[in-house]
């Protein structure tokens, strides 16, 4: 083996960039072979050179400087500190800083501009306000019921999940202006996203509140206004609309904390990536 | 922070009076003990020395590299960076080539066809400190080596040196160098001519 090539090979193990196997086969070489034995540990050991003249004065200058000034008091690193020194070496970190910032916020705002699709559908099904149901079971035959009964079979239709439930639920609406029907049929679209038939229902529905108000935890209007929201989002897809509902509900002081929690949630989900700058 | 640039042309002006004030304002400057600082907590095996040290150190290598003609064209601060973290990387290239040496020096010494070698390091050990020597030994020579750094504190402390066990490898660390110094004088006794 020639002196460069032992060389190299010295380098290479002392230096970390042997893997395993040329290591174990570099160990074995120096047991067995004197010459690169001798290379090995002369260069292994070598002294660093000692300094020039001018080096010597320089450490003898820096020996009096340091001994007449005495200890300097440790300098705290803050976080832009550790940032700078990081990026130090690059002469242009400065002018990085000047242009990655706008760059940033160009781009935020590109990215803002491009709306999130939602589909409406996977909203509905998270945050429709559904109706409070009375546990009523049973139907009547009957061709005229009363405002009572017309609640009672609407609420089993509706909770009981029965099949055809839209044009049962339909069949008592037709019976009078409004009834509870109306209600149940409103959240019965929405959930079967027609939403066009449950903005017309849920309307009605905030427009009859004397009607609700005599039935058991029906006359809720943040959560029929909720819901009235997800209906027109269904119908134009606006992520902007949307918003701007969930903003006004939010500011009702009707609105009760639950719904202004289901509010919050929404609002977190249709948010744009980087909505940091409210354009929209 | 202070002018680098302004240091520079005072260094360069090869005047001793220009000189020290160039050399006092940088030994000064927040910017240099802070670059010593921040090197210093990124490389552990520094702990032999101090962070001031390191600044110390940047400084004699800037100063000799303007006078030899190397200098910043711009961004002085990060040349200085650049020096210091050099000499960072320097010590641990060879911290780590020594801890190679050491493992083909133990591997000798306890190979029965390496009297050379195990005459060697017994005379060194010798002569570097009863400390090192007793650390060193049991560290590397003793069989089998011992690792333990409350185990190598109790040894320090029953032969009278009060060394925590949290101080061992910034001992550690320095006994190797002075070993390696004390190798280094005459490295031809370590192998068989």
């Amino acid at each position: 083996m020639n002196l460069t090539n032992f060389e190299n090979r010295i380098e290479s193990f002392l230096t970390g960039k042997m893997n395993a196997a040329e290591k174990q086969a570099f160990k074995h070489d120096l047991k067995s072979d004197k010459a690169l034995e001798k290379l090995f540990i002369n260069s292994a050991l070598a002294k660093t050179p000692a300094p020039t003249t001018e080096e010597q004065k320089i450490r003898t200058l820096t020996a009096e400087l340091k001994a007449a000034i005495g200890p300097l008091k440790e300098p705290e690193l803050t976080w832009w500190d550790n940032l700078r020194f990081a990026y130090q070496e690059w002469a242009g970190w400065k002018k990085m800083l000047v242009y990655a910032i706008p760059a940033l916020l160009l781009l935020t705002i590109g990215v803002g501009a491009i709306p999130q699709k939602i589909e409406p559908a996977f909203l509905v099904e998270q945050y429709i306000q559904e109706p409070y149901c009375d546990a009523v079971a049973g139907s009547d035959t009957r061709s005229k019921l009363s405002p009572d009964e017309v609640y009672n079979q609407a609420s089993a239709v509706y909770c009981g999940f029965q099949f055809g439930a839209a044009s049962r639920l339909q069949e008592l609406a037709n019976q009078s202006t409004f009834n509870m029907a109306y209600y149940f049929l409103a959240h019965q679209e929405l959930k079967s996203h027609h939403y066009t038939a449950a903005i017309t229902g849920l309307k009605a529905c905030l427009a009859n509140r004397q009607v609700l108000r005599l039935f058991k935890n029906t006359d809720q209007p943040d959560k029929l206004q909720l819901n009235l929201a997800l209906a027109q989002f269904g119908e134009d897809k606006s992520n902007k609309t949307l918003k701007n509902s969930l903003i006004q509900l939010n500011k009702n002081p009707e609105t009760t904390e639950k719904v202004r929690q289901e509010i919050g949630s929404l609002l977190r989900k249709i948010k744009y990536p980087y909505d940091i700058l409210g354009l929209w | 922070m202070t002018n680098c640039d302004h240091i520079v042309a005072l260094i360069k002006k090869n005047d001793e009076l220009s000189l020290k004030e160039g050399m006092t304002k940088l030994f000064l400057s927040e910017e240099l003990q802070k670059i010593g600082k921040y090197f210093y907590n990124r490389y552990p095996n520094l702990s032999f020395m101090s962070s001031d040290d390191l600044a110390t150190e940047t400084m004699i290598r800037f100063v000799s590299a303007i006078q030899a003609g190397r200098e910043p064209v711009k961004n002085c601060w990060g040349f200085v960076r650049n020096i210091c973290r050099n000499i960072c990387e320097e010590i641990q290239r060879d911290q780590t080539k020594f801890d190679l040496v050491i493992d083909w020096v133990v591997e000798r010494f306890n190979a029965s066809d390496y009297q050379v070698v195990r005459d060697k390091v017994e005379a060194v050990l010798q002569k570097i400190g009863s400390k090192c020597q007793l650390l060193l030994w049991a560290m590397f020579f003793e069989s089998p080596p011992i690792t333990d750094k409350e185990e190598l504190s109790k040894r320090l402390a029953n032969a009278g040196f009060d060394v925590a066990p949290g101080s061992i490898s910034t001992t550690i660390t320095r006994c190797k160098q002075t070993f390696r110094t004390q190798l280094s004088d005459d490295p031809s006794s370590l192998y068989s001519e």
